[in-house]
């Protein structure tokens, strides 16, 4: 039966599908026009079409954005984006961080950024407009589809929509959509995860995916290269934009680390989690693009590497996308990933890129048809196959299929590459810049290889039905081989730009790097007994950190003579270089402090690393490293606690308090740390475990004990001894407004080192006698106090029960992170590089316009 | 040989040593008896929570020892012992993969690392309570 809703605001919904649908439409629209353009010789009015077209994709993503962030700030729960991921009690701030958890939000982000990129690039790029703003269009076409929400028949949806309404997600299993009032039952939303309730939250985010968007740029330019012919022109309007797409997404990449360190509890700023991982590779690509695109202006040689390189970065922005959002890495990564049933639609996106470098090169008209007649040939396979049938054998012959057309379309592009481009015959020079510069460059691709390998183990235990695992030790494992790459990486910025390009006068260059290694020497050998780093292989690490740093510094001071305009590049290395250094130290003299020493060790307890969480009664100071800790109180602001950790410093006057928190809600605990920052060095602080209080006084009574006392008697009890100290004949309770005569039980409690005080009383009614209880529960003993006339005379009793006793506690971690500031510092640095960089390409590339552009 | 040929193919050498180096170094996803067939070797054991035994954690005894039952894809039972504090979702988990191994073939498994699978998102209650 048709139930009808009331309360449901359909408008907004229908105005956001509305404008994806624009978005969608509007993206092919502009796509094709920029095609016929390109196609035909920059072709005036087609130009114009796929301009108005893109201006109107624009707005409409931009009204897209505004409609869900409507739907979100109104709490229009009656969406499920809404409900799902926001609340009615968060700021606005927060209310952009609901777009990125939610996947639609994420690829609407990038939409965003792609729209702003492409109206950059229409009014930047000159002649180059038509035929890299269809490839732009074309990923826009892609990113608008996973939106769209429309159901194909019964059998698929494509996209998914942040317009969908509550009652359609959950209809089958929700009783409460048959009544139409069902928006009053709703009150509120799940609200935002409380990890992304932090302000790098709110930034980090639309950073790393504008990072991830711009590197759409040299994919588009180079593809455009290949299509008009004008292989080697491409180059310098798409250096600057290259850098900035360096710089941005290794800003949002670090900022990621920022956050782990600063809220996140796994003890570091990285981990080397598939996520991070597939973050980390298109930036190491790109940086090594960069690098031949510099090589290739200066010297005209490594141009087919230099294409393959921006060409594979966005490809492997692609294919992150798709480990991250396709739920494959199931097993393998802490982050919790859901499918929304994109894969497919994603899997459509890399096949179709993939093929794009093909299709441009290719010129041969015959050629050309064989390669469109297998290519969509294969295609229209896989989706017949995907809609038609669900045998096995089919599926397993398809995907070896769809292998072998991904290996023959790598090799058919390597290998027309070699084709346009014969490879020259001159000699490559030891003594010129480029060579190794190039170098550089293979072991940046090394660096990438390797990480994108092991993050792609749960993909090829898929393809090729194997088991292999992720490594145990994520870190160890990962250092093992990064380490002697970062080695050679810092050697290599450190001496190549003595080299200069073709050839370099030896003499000269020799006495400048030797020089600068001396002198790297000297400081490495401060640098050791500062960081008290012993092991040979961290000081040859460190070496090359520290010779990146001097020999970037004197070139700076000597050859460019000070002149910061052009040292850009040098002032980027010198950040690269005290990343290292900061990464090596804070990482390898990582001291965890909490180090438990007073449990009773057991066979597998010998190793440190398995006692590295302490815990604290409240109340209680320990000793840990150079700090007597103390956990003195906490505090509830809104959903967490916040617990007080008093640090005093042994020998010097040092103090502090710091506060991390904790999440408590369903059994789950969000632990958020604090950390002290200094100058050389951090203390951080994080709980690892907190006791449920709402449990903790369920335990029953033991059944009461009676002793007969005299004054200074001891009781033992099984949670320590109690003193019977004195007789307070005068004990009534001020708030107590009785005429009764009342006598306290002075007790005292001895619970090892902690010392509480009891007084159960004894009270005289009339003819009658009454007792009132004295319960301590940090002792977890309670007390009555009975005084009886016998024949003896007058005898005491105290009667006793007990229980567990109710401790307030924190079980925590503290880790000191020597010298992490020169790893932020590191970053800056790099990105004041990079800015200055880019001002610079950028004057060069506009300097080329001061002669009139002809093709324009 | 062209200089840059000689290095094309040194880093092809070291493309191919980290792929098998890779390979060397992995884990595999197994179960109790594989891994108990391989005393200190390390692996990767996905299972689910016997809810029926119990999960033993007190902090005031020790605070970096957690003991629980787990059974593996097969249905074999072994007892766990993790040297961190209880994980704090970890009543919620329907799925647990532990990472760790058999230090003694009588002994109990050591996990040196546990990931928690929490069920999804759109399985949690639904919106009326």
């Amino acid at each position: 039966m048709e139930v009808l809703y009331k309360g449901e605001n359909l408008l907004i919904g229908n105005i956001g599908h509305f404008l994806v649908a624009l978005a969608f439409c509007t993206a092919i629209f502009s796509a094709v026009s920029y095609f016929f353009s390109a196609n035909n010789n920059d072709d005036k009015n087609w130009k114009k079409v796929g301009r108005i077209s893109f201006w109107i994709h624009a707005a409409a993503v931009t009204g897209v954005f505004i409609t869900l962030f409507i739907i979100i700030y109104g709490h229009y729960f009656e969406y499920q984006y809404a409900w799902q991921h926001s609340s009615r009690s968060l700021p606005w701030y927060y209310m952009l961080s609901c777009f990125w958890e939610g996947q639609e939000g994420s690829f609407l982000l990038w939409l965003i950024w792609d729209a702003v990129i492409g109206i950059l690039l229409i009014y930047t790029v000159k002649s180059w407009e038509s035929p890299v703003l269809a490839i732009v269009c074309l990923t826009q076409i892609v990113l608008a589809s996973m939106l769209l929400g429309i159901d194909v028949g019964d059998i698929y949806k494509i996209g998914s929509s942040p317009f969908s309404l509550l009652r359609e997600k959950m209809a089958d299993n929700a009783p409460i959509f048959r009544t139409p009032e069902y928006l009053n039952q709703i009150t509120d939303g799940r609200g935002l995860n409380p990890l992304l309730q932090n302000y790098w939250m709110v930034i980090h985010p639309p950073t790393l995916f504008f990072g991830f968007a711009s590197s759409i740029i040299p994919f588009a330019f180079a593809i455009s290269g290949l299509w008009t012919g004008k292989y080697k022109e491409w180059l310098k309007p798409a250096l600057p934009w290259t850098l900035v797409s360096v710089m941005i997404l290794g800003t949002g990449i670090i900022m990621g680390g920022f956050w782990a360190y600063e809220s996140l509890s796994f003890g570091g700023y990285w981990a080397w989690d598939p996520v991070e991982n597939a973050s980390l590779v298109p930036w190491l690509l790109l940086i090594a693009a960069l690098h031949l695109m510099l090589i290739y202006k200066s010297t005209g040689t490594s141009i087919i590497l230099t294409y393959i390189l921006s060409i594979a970065a966005f490809l492997l922005v692609l294919y992150a996308t798709f480990l991250t959002r396709s739920g494959i890495l199931g097993d393998s990564s802490v982050h919790s990933f859901t499918d929304l049933g994109l894969s497919g639609q994603l899997m459509i996106f890399m096949f179709v890129f993939y093929a794009l470098p093909l299709f441009a090169i290719v010129k041969d008209k015959f050629q050309k048809m064989w390669l469109n007649l297998i290519y969509w040939g294969v295609f229209l396979l896989n989706i017949a196959a995907g809609i038609v049938t669900k045998n096995e054998t089919i599926f397993i012959v398809l995907k070896w299929v769809d292998i072998a057309m991904f290996v023959a379309i790598t090799f058919a592009f390597v290998y027309k590459l070699y084709q346009t481009f014969p490879a020259s015959r001159t000699e490559e020079n030891f003594k010129s810049r480029e060579l190794w510069m190039f170098i550089g460059s293979l072991f940046l691709l090394l660096s990438a290889f390797q990480v994108i390998l092991v993050t792609s183990f749960p993909v090829i235990n898929k393809l090729f039905g194997t088991n292999i695992a992720p490594p145990t030790d994520a870190i160890g494992y990962y250092n093992k081989f990064q380490m002697p790459i970062a080695i050679v990486l810092g050697i290599l910025t450190a001496i190549s730009q003595y080299f200069k390009y073709k050839t370099t006068d030896v003499k000269k260059m020799s006495i400048n790097l030797l020089k600068t290694f001396a002198a790297s020497i000297l400081l490495s050998v401060g640098c050791m007994y500062l960081f008290q780093i012993r092991d040979a292989y961290y000081l040859v690490f460190l070496l090359a950190g520290v010779y990146t740093i001097v020999a970037n510094t004197a070139y700076i001071t000597d050859i460019l003579k000070g002149k910061m305009k052009v040292a850009g590049g040098s002032l980027a290395h010198i950040g690269f270089g005290l990343m290292l250094v900061g990464i090596l130290v804070s990482s390898a003299k990582k001291e965890v402090i909490s180090i438990n020493e007073t449990v009773d060790f057991g066979q597998s307890m010998d190793d440190k690393a398995t006692r590295e969480n302490m815990l604290l009664l409240k109340g209680d100071t320990i000793r840990m490293s150079d700090y007597l800790v103390t956990y003195t109180k906490d505090t509830i602001i809104g959903p967490s606690t916040f617990y007080n950790v008093y640090y005093k410093g042994i020998g010097n006057t040092d103090e502090f308090t710091l506060q991390p928190n904790a999440q408590i809600s369903n059994g789950q605990l969000n632990a958020n740390p604090d950390t002290r920052h200094y100058l050389t060095h951090d203390v951080y602080t994080f709980v690892s475990n907190v006791p449920d209080k709402s449990k903790q006084n369920s335990e029953p009574w033991s059944a009461p004990e009676k002793h007969q006392v005299l004054i200074g008697d001891t009781i033992t009890t099984i949670n320590g001894k109690v003193v019977f100290e004195s007789i307070d004949k005068n004990a009534k309770p001020q708030e107590l407004n009785l005429n009764h005569q009342m006598w306290g039980a002075n007790l005292k409690i001895i619970d090892g080192k902690r010392i509480f005080t009891a007084k159960p009383i004894f009270a005289i009614a009339d003819k009658s006698f009454y007792t009132i209880e004295d319960v301590v529960d940090e002792a977890g003993l309670k007390f009555n106090f009975y005084i009886k006339a016998g024949e003896a005379g007058v005898a005491a009793f105290i009667e006793t029960s007990a229980r567990p006793p109710v401790r307030d506690f924190i079980i925590m971690k503290a880790i000191i992170f020597p010298y992490i500031n020169l790893l932020w510092g590191g970053v800056i640095v790099m990105i004041i590089g990079f800015i200055i960089a880019i001002i610079k390409r950028t004057k060069d590339y506009k300097r080329t316009f001061a002669i009139p552009d002809k093709t324009e | 040989m062209k200089t840059i040929n000689i290095v094309i193919l040194v880093v092809i050498a070291a493309a191919i040593a980290i792929f098998a180096g890779a390979y060397a170094d992995s884990s595999t996803y197994a179960d109790f008896a594989t891994a108990k067939k391989n005393i200190g070797q390390e692996y990767h054991i996905v299972g689910t929570l016997n809810k029926e035994k119990p999960m033993v954690y007190e902090p005031m005894k020790n605070a970096n020892r957690f003991e629980f039952y787990l059974l593996d894809s097969l249905g074999n039972e072994a007892k766990v012992i993790y040297s961190e504090p209880k994980p704090a979702d970890f009543d919620r988990s329907n799925k647990v993969v532990v990472i760790g191994k058999f230090d003694t073939p009588e002994g109990d498994f050591i996990a040196k690392k546990i990931l928690l699978k929490c069920p999804s998102k759109y399985e949690a209650e639904n919106p009326a309570k």
